[in-house]
């Protein structure tokens, strides 16, 4: 096999057991890799009626076939299972060194079933895995778990772990690697906790065979050019992240404000922004495995009461944390998604779950004594302090470890999550950005940015400029991104290499990494299987037409002001030309004839 | 300030300019108020160009001047020329001009 190794661990936690199994070529082929392949074998593998934290439940880690290769930013790895948070296909991808690692050492992903007796972490080291105590860790930080396994198998060793989020199965607890990166939504972090899994730490010394050496090489020289000289990949995202764009979106009127109550133009964002961030925080950038754009952000608080260090914000945690809780203190809000990392926890949903009950509070529903704090909108001290309640479980936070949705549930009044399949929306208004109000109420995992993007040719002009304003051809645009981003987190490249090269480059990359005789139509058709079968197992989780919805917030109230003042998403008009392109039915339901030509 | 201009109906109109990214560097401003009669989204660039130097005409502006750079995201009240009238979009009374780079994130 090219490309991919050909080999994966199947770990018993049960049973204490590991295990080689080798990977069918036709499987790959039609499934690719990462997320396609990983959900594949989680559909056919667990019972559709597993709770996510059941011992019969599975948690799969897998690369695709270009992670570790030279093609560019080829460090993604994936994590599926089913989301605690949504109930539906739960599959989380991260970047960093973790991927390439886990392949040098001989295996593609693994395969972890039942729950072990007491914590334990999986070590990979030169095509053997072995199953070893993590008593000593458990109840560790994220950075203090990584310190230690790297001083207790090797030096060069790269950790994924879980930290005290995960263990406390807080619904939106990430896996971490390498620290502060993170697969981080949809609570994944607490099945590999419901598990007494800590960590999975992987080194290897080996290589990744490719099919055609010379034009795989010319093929990613091409796509690593073409990256270096776009202003965006070449230039933009190394210097300012992506925190940049809370300017942008803020002046086209899409930034949520107070719990997506008060509009979505916040006249304070700039303290929040890319270029605050740059000015005053910032020490360096850093990249991921394989990757010259390198938007990650390494920062430091030197002074104050946030004084601490660590990496990011992204701009949706800055976000959330910020204009969506009323927050305009950078500091705090760094601070914030530092102990996300050390703990190992969602900032997105953590900041809109904050939002929430600060909206609550405003309303009366809750009270400062039953909260027992002051989750006010604007105080920054709070959210802090209730980062840290909430990843160990302690009073208040007990509930807000929950998520938005459970949690204005509990005070009877659900619609004031801004959540979709009960996983909370982030950071962009579908209300002034149509398409991503599409986006929200069709993403396969609920509510999140990353499954089709629509951003990028709303605002940023990429490839192709649409009016966010407008509903017109934005599903036969948002079916193309969703199942571009199928192929592209099943192969093992970063989502951003798609704002400077395309499906011609990625192609190129992919066929002669693995040999396979592929047009990009058929690969972007194995998107499209990719997309119906996380459909088809949302189906069988009892998930309809219903619960492709907005929140009423986004349906029924105008914005107040900025360009799509008097706007409400029209998602319904939208949603029926999406479900025809898709060759679903109108209760969302993928057709005889859709599945007989996805071979399914 | 106030930038006189000829050809125009005479009346002057109150802007903002805002700069985002690289652009705040290399005019080592947030933003600017103008008096200005009123203009088209081209003849802004223009004069900006001028006032900010080589640096910012070259982001700015194609080679010959009579373009706008295809990298630059130039919205007027929040809403991107492209949807408007493009180059010819007319900035009105009391807008709000913010200027970007070609960026990206997500």
């Amino acid at each position: 096999m090219y490309g991919l190794i050909g080999k994966i661990l199947r770990v018993n936690l049960t049973e204490g057991t590991v295990a080689e199994e080798y990977l069918s070529d036709v499987l790959v082929k039609k499934y690719l890799g990462g997320r396609g392949l990983g959900t594949k074998i989680y559909v056919d593998e667990v019972d559709k009626d597993t709770d996510a934290f059941a011992p019969e439940n599975k948690l799969i880690l897998m690369t695709g076939p270009l992670t570790g290769t030279f093609a560019t930013s080829a460090g993604r790895l994936m994590w599926i299972t089913k989301a605690p948070l949504t109930g539906t296909i739960g599959c989380a991808n991260s970047g960093g060194e973790f991927g390439p690692e886990l392949k040098y050492a001989g295996f593609d992903g693994v395969i972890f079933e039942g729950k072990s007796e007491k914590p334990v972490y999986l070590y990979v080291k030169d095509g053997k895995g072995e199953l070893r105590s993590a008593e000593e860790l458990w109840g560790q930080s994220v950075f203090v778990t990584t310190d230690k396994l790297i001083e207790e198998t090797d030096p060069d060793a790269r950790v994924c772990c879980i930290g005290p989020a995960g263990e406390n199965k807080v619904l939106f607890a990430g896996i971490m690697n390498e620290k502060n990166r993170a697969a981080g939504r949809g609570g994944l972090g607490a099945v590999m906790g419901s598990k007494n899994l800590k960590a999975v730490v992987a080194r290897g010394t080996g290589g990744i065979k490719v099919a055609d050496k010379e034009g795989f090489l010319a093929a990613c020289t091409d796509a690593r050019k073409k990256l270096k000289e776009n202003p965006v990949t070449g230039a933009g995202l190394g210097a300012y992240g992506t925190e940049i764009l809370v300017n942008i979106i803020n002046a086209s009127g899409g930034l949520p404000k107070h719990n997506w109550r008060d509009g979505a133009v916040d006249p304070d964002a700039d303290q929040i922004s890319g270029e605050t961030l740059a000015e005053k925080y910032l020490v360096r950038n850093k990249g991921c495995f394989g990757c010259s754009m390198a938007c990650g952000r390494v920062t430091k608080i030197k002074d104050g009461p946030y004084k601490s260090a660590g990496e990011g914000p992204e701009y949706e945690a800055a976000w959330a944390l910020g204009s969506c809780c009323g927050i305009h203190d950078l500091a705090a809000i760094c601070r914030v998604n530092f102990l996300c990392n050390e703990y190992g926890m969602d900032p997105i949903t953590l900041g809109s779950t904050f939002a929430c009950a600060m909206e609550l509070f405003d309303k009366g529903i809750l009270t400062k004594e039953e909260m027992g704090g002051n989750l006010a909108f604007g105080n920054a001290d709070a959210i802090v302090e209730f980062a840290t309640k909430t990843a160990l479980r302690e009073g208040f936070g007990d509930k807000l470890a929950e998520g938005s949705y459970r949690m204005a549930e509990s005070y009877g009044v659900p619609e004031l999550s801004m959540s979709v399949k009960k996983q909370e929306m982030p950071a962009y208004d579908g209300r002034s950005l149509q398409g991503m109000g599409l986006e929200y109420a069709t993403s396969n995992r609920g509510g999140c940015h990353v499954r089709g993007y629509l951003t990028s040719p709303e605002i940023l002009g990429i490839p192709l400029k649409l009016d966010p304003l407008v509903t017109d051809g934005k599903a036969e645009i948002l079916k193309i991104f969703q199942d571009l981003t199928a192929v592209v987190d099943s192969i093992g490249i970063c989502l951003f290499t798609t704002f400077g090269i395309g499906l011609a480059e990625i192609g190129n990359m992919l066929r002669t990494a693995t040999g396979w005789d592929m047009s990009d139509e058929e690969l972007l058709g194995a998107g499209d299987r990719i997309w119906n079968i996380e459909k088809l197992y949302n189906l069988s989780q009892g998930f309809t037409r219903e619960d492709d919805k907005l929140p009423p917030r986004l349906l029924t109230e105008p914005l107040p002001e900025g360009p799509a003042k008097g706007k409400v998403c029209e998602l319904d008009v939208m949603l029926e030309e999406y479900y025809r392109l898709r060759g679903w039915n109108q209760k969302s339901v993928p057709t005889k004839e859709k599945l007989s030509e996805l071979g399914l | 300030m106030y930038l006189p201009r000829k050809n125009y109906l005479n009346w002057v109109c109150s802007m903002i300019v805002r700069y985002f990214a690289y652009y705040r560097k290399d005019t080592g401003l947030k933003e600017e108020k103008f008096l200005l009669e009123p203009l088209t989204a081209l003849e802004l660039l223009v004069t900006l160009s001028e006032r900010h130097g080589e640096t910012m005409r070259s982001q700015l502006l194609s080679p010959d001047g009579k373009e706008i750079h295809p990298d630059v995201i130039f919205l007027i009240d929040g809403r991107n020329i492209d949807f408007m009238n493009g180059k010819d979009s007319l900035i009105q009374k009391d807008s709000v001009v913010s200027l970007f780079p070609r960026i990206a994130g997500g």
